[in-house]
């Protein structure tokens, strides 16, 4: 066990500093952020001096070897837009998106297993077709597109709902959130949906697969034969058993919601993680789209060392490092 | 339906109440930074004209006048005089004072790490000076006729209240040392800034109690954002929506003029330039840009009205040159060759192109308004006028790695096209466009192509050192005459600032395109 945690630490260090040195070189490609960022009546020589006080004229193995050592120091660099460290600007976004992530994947959750329970339990009812049709344009509709269509209808037509922001927010565990608030809340309600609908598809239609499986399984036959409730066969029976691949699906998934919240987050005026790398991307603040990506790979990397661990404890048939 | 009722009468009664409270919610295009002397542009300086101030400051045609400075002299050729109110009180209740301008000019080109620093407007600076508590001397390394319009971009800050704080420290404690229109009240990065209205303020307080900033970068957001009442003012409206926007009765556009001109940058390097081909896509071995008829042909082709009726939907005006009315140098009598593919097509045969060439335009797609459909407009144009185009449209931060290439021998743009903003009352293509690429003097900053003519750039460097007002107005005429007949760069249009606002709410754009909330007041009744 303890050989095979050291393995996979060492693989992920690896992987961390191949996507390092990927990272570095792709965003030193795109160009140099301080022909962006200065002002057009700046002299050749002002230009200069500002390339130079970024350490942006040094060839590019130096900049990244000064990254790489900066980085054992737990240094990620310090923001060109905002001057300060990289890693407290994302670190101080964070709780926005994971509000944000976390709210939509307990909305799939919460809408999608009784959608597709229920297109399960009866697939040939007009209901059940519209659901599925329904689950067809979510997975379809770009969400920058919904997401603006959700801003005309509730905020600009209806007018019930905030076009955009986080609202009013409440501190608790000494960090800013929006849930706390009705005002929050109302803030909250269009972003979530719009990063959840895809998630909502898919969790209605990983059910209703998983339901149309189990149901013609012996032990839901039997369990029939032995004329048991309906409600406790479907509550017991099929979805204690058809549960396991959704959570780990969506899961899994939420780490990609968490890293790709970007386009809700800029459609919505969101200020977490997303909204700061695309506006750092557009004017090229180097450290922090640099940190913002290791911080990601790391985070993929360790949710599934957890999957991997959780499998083992939930699944006595797969042993880690036995051969 | 009873809850949507119920909430849509909160939101009218909230709309009323908000005008009456004096209170404004701005959309707004950037996310400021607190430390006024940290990162150089346009929304930042807006942003602290809110909290502190500056010796000079723009007027509506951008010419500079006094400020905190109650009144500016030349001493001598190098030595600009400024006289400090007596009156501006700071956050701890003393006095501005001569000592804190001095700490602040310095502070300004000392900040660690700024990629686009201040200094741009603190050239040719030497020393400045202290001469008593009211009273700053300046002097320079040469005549610097445009100090005192320089200085309308250098926030002043208090010397007690913000010595050895760094930019962090700004964010974190959410604004130090405030003293002017307002007092930050509240900070979240990313998110809002809420300012409070300094009661204290020495000049005309502003109609507004408490301004929120709302950050939201995206163009649709901002709109949808003010269609839904959720702000009251918007910045930086795609000119697309414009039109859809003056249709709505709640909601009122404020346009006005911009320094920003859209301009073309023609590559002037000799040798084989890989943006300049012939019919079978090989490079030229003459660069055929150096012909003065062959540019001419190029802005001959150029149809500038279409460009601003079709594409811009008429919020931009027409660049008949590199300055604009109002500024200096301006020439009230030169004319820009209206579009006549014909005439391009014969001054093409005339310079030895009879079937035209292979021409590369570069443009960014998302820096300005429209700048990708300029672009292909203008590749449609020199198809008319007998050229042929290759259009490539780019994020800005490829464009510049193009334009700028690894050296200046192996830049192989043909025509790029940016967007130049000038702060300023001069013409700033002249200095950074138009003139040599001399490191000494900085200027040719922006002249990525090598144009070079002595003769040109001996007038622009004695237009700038000259500090009569008359006389350089006409060396910069002179200027801009000779850049227009020779085609150096090609104006295609100046755009226009453009603000959305509730209806009931009237407001002055700023050429800058500052966004400036005292401008905004509610319309009487």
């Amino acid at each position: 066990m303890v050989s095979y945690l050291l393995n996979r630490i060492l693989q992920a260090g690896l992987v961390m500093l191949v996507m390092s040195a990927i990272v570095f070189l792709g965003v030193f490609a795109i160009g140099n952020p301080v022909d962006i960022l200065i002002s057009p009546q700046a002299t050749a020589l002002q230009r200069e001096e500002a390339i130079r006080a970024l350490g942006l004229d040094l060839p590019v193995w130096h900049q990244y070897l000064n990254f790489l050592s900066n980085l054992l120091h737990g240094d990620l660099g310090r923001s060109f837009v905002f001057n300060v460290p990289a890693l407290q600007l994302i670190l101080e976004r964070m709780p926005a998106t994971l509000e944000l992530a976390i709210a939509a994947t307990l909305l799939a959750l919460v809408a999608g297993i009784p959608l597709g329970l229920y297109a399960g339990l009866a697939p040939k009812s007009p209901v059940s077709s519209s659901i599925m049709a329904g689950s067809i344009l979510g997975f379809s509709l770009p969400s920058f597109w919904v997401g603006i269509v959700l801003i005309m209808l509730f905020s600009v037509h209806l007018g019930w709902l905030p076009s955009s922001g986080r609202g009013d927010t409440a501190v608790w565990l000494g960090v800013r959130w929006s849930f706390l608030t009705v005002d929050g809340l109302a803030h909250m309600a269009m972003p979530v949906l719009n990063l959840a609908l895809f998630q909502i598809s898919m969790v209605i239609r990983l059910t209703r697969a998983g339901v149309r499986e189990v149901i013609l399984s012996d032990y839901v036959k039997f369990a029939r034969a032995k004329g048991l409730r309906e409600s406790r066969i479907i509550f017991v029976h099929i979805l204690k058993n058809i549960l396991i691949p959704v959570i780990t699906v969506v899961g899994l998934n939420l780490g990609t919601v968490i890293a790709f919240a970007v386009v809700t987050e800029t459609i919505f005026s969101w200020p977490g993680m997303g909204k700061l790398i695309i506006d750092s991307i557009n004017i090229l603040d180097r450290p922090v789209i640099v940190a913002y990506l290791m911080l990601m790979v790391l985070m993929f990397v360790i949710i599934n060392l957890l999957v991997d661990l959780i499998y083992s404890v939930l699944d006595p048939r797969v042993r880690l490092g036995a051969r | 339906m009873k809850i949507a009722s119920l909430l849509v009468a909160v939101g009218l009664l909230t709309g009323v109440t908000s005008a009456q409270s004096q209170e404004l919610v701005v959309g707004s295009q950037g996310d400021p930074s607190l430390d006024p002397h940290y990162m150089y542009i346009g929304t930042n300086v807006a942003f602290w004209r809110h909290i502190y101030g500056s010796l000079t400051m723009h007027d509506d045609k951008g010419s500079p006048v006094p400020d905190l400075a109650e009144s500016y002299r030349l001493v001598d050729d190098h030595t600009w005089e400024f006289k400090l109110r007596p009156d501006v009180k700071l956050e701890d209740g003393s006095m501005l004072s001569a000592d804190d301008v001095v700490y602040s000019l310095d502070r300004a080109k000392s900040i660690p790490g700024n990629p686009s620093p201040y200094t741009v407007r603190l050239e040719s600076i030497t020393d400045v000076k202290a001469v008593d508590p009211t009273t700053v001397r300046i002097t320079t390394d040469k005549a610097n006729p445009y100090l005192p319009g320089n200085l309308v971009d250098i926030a002043i800050l208090p010397r007690k209240a913000t010595e050895g704080k760094a930019t962090g420290d700004f964010t974190s404690q959410a604004g130090i040392g405030e003293y002017g229109r307002y007092r930050v009240s509240s900070f979240a990065p990313g998110d809002r800034v809420v300012l409070d209205r300094n009661e204290d303020y020495w000049g005309e307080k502003p109609y507004w109690k408490r301004v929120t900033f709302r950050v939201m970068p995206n163009d649709a957001s901002r709109v949808a954002a003010l269609l839904a009442g959720d702000v009251d003012l918007v910045d930086f409206v795609p000119p697309t929506d414009v039109k859809k926007l003056r249709e709505n009765p709640n909601v009122a556009v404020h346009d006005g003029p911009s320094t920003r001109m859209m301009v073309l940058l023609l590559n002037y390097r000799d040798g084989q330039i890989a943006g300049l081909t012939d019919a079978g896509g090989k490079p030229l071995d003459k660069n055929p840009l150096k012909d003065v008829r062959v540019r001419k042909a190029l802005s001959k082709a150029m149809d500038r009205q279409a460009l601003v009726d079709r594409i811009m939907d008429g919020t931009a005006d027409v660049a008949t040159q590199i300055a604009m009315p109002g500024m200096e140098g301006y020439d009230p009598d030169l004319k820009i060759d209206n579009a006549d593919p014909q005439g391009a097509k014969a001054l093409l045969a005339e310079a030895g192109y009879p079937n035209g060439f292979g021409i590369n335009i570069a443009c960014s797609n998302n820096r300005y308004p429209n700048d990708a459909r300029i672009c292909q407009a203008v590749g449609q144009m020199l198809a008319r006028g007998g050229f042929q185009p290759k259009v490539e449209t780019l994020p800005m931060s490829v464009l510049m790695t193009s334009l700028v290439g690894s050296a200046p021998d192996k830049r192989d743009f043909a025509i790029g096209m940016l967007g130049l903003g000038a702060q300023g009352t001069h013409p700033i293509a002249l200095p950074t466009m138009v003139h040599s690429v001399d490191k000494a003097s900085g200027r040719g900053a922006y002249n990525f192509g090598g144009y070079s003519n002595p003769e040109l750039d001996g007038v622009i460097d004695k237009a700038v050192g000259t500090l009569d007002s008359t006389a350089r107005n006409d060396l910069m005429r002179t200027a801009v005459d000779r850049a227009t007949e020779e085609v150096v760069v090609l104006p295609l249009l100046f755009q226009r600032v453009l603000t959305a606002s509730k209806s009931d709410l009237t407001y002055t754009t700023d050429p800058t395109e500052e966004t400036l909330t005292w401008r905004a007041k509610p319309k009487a009744q």
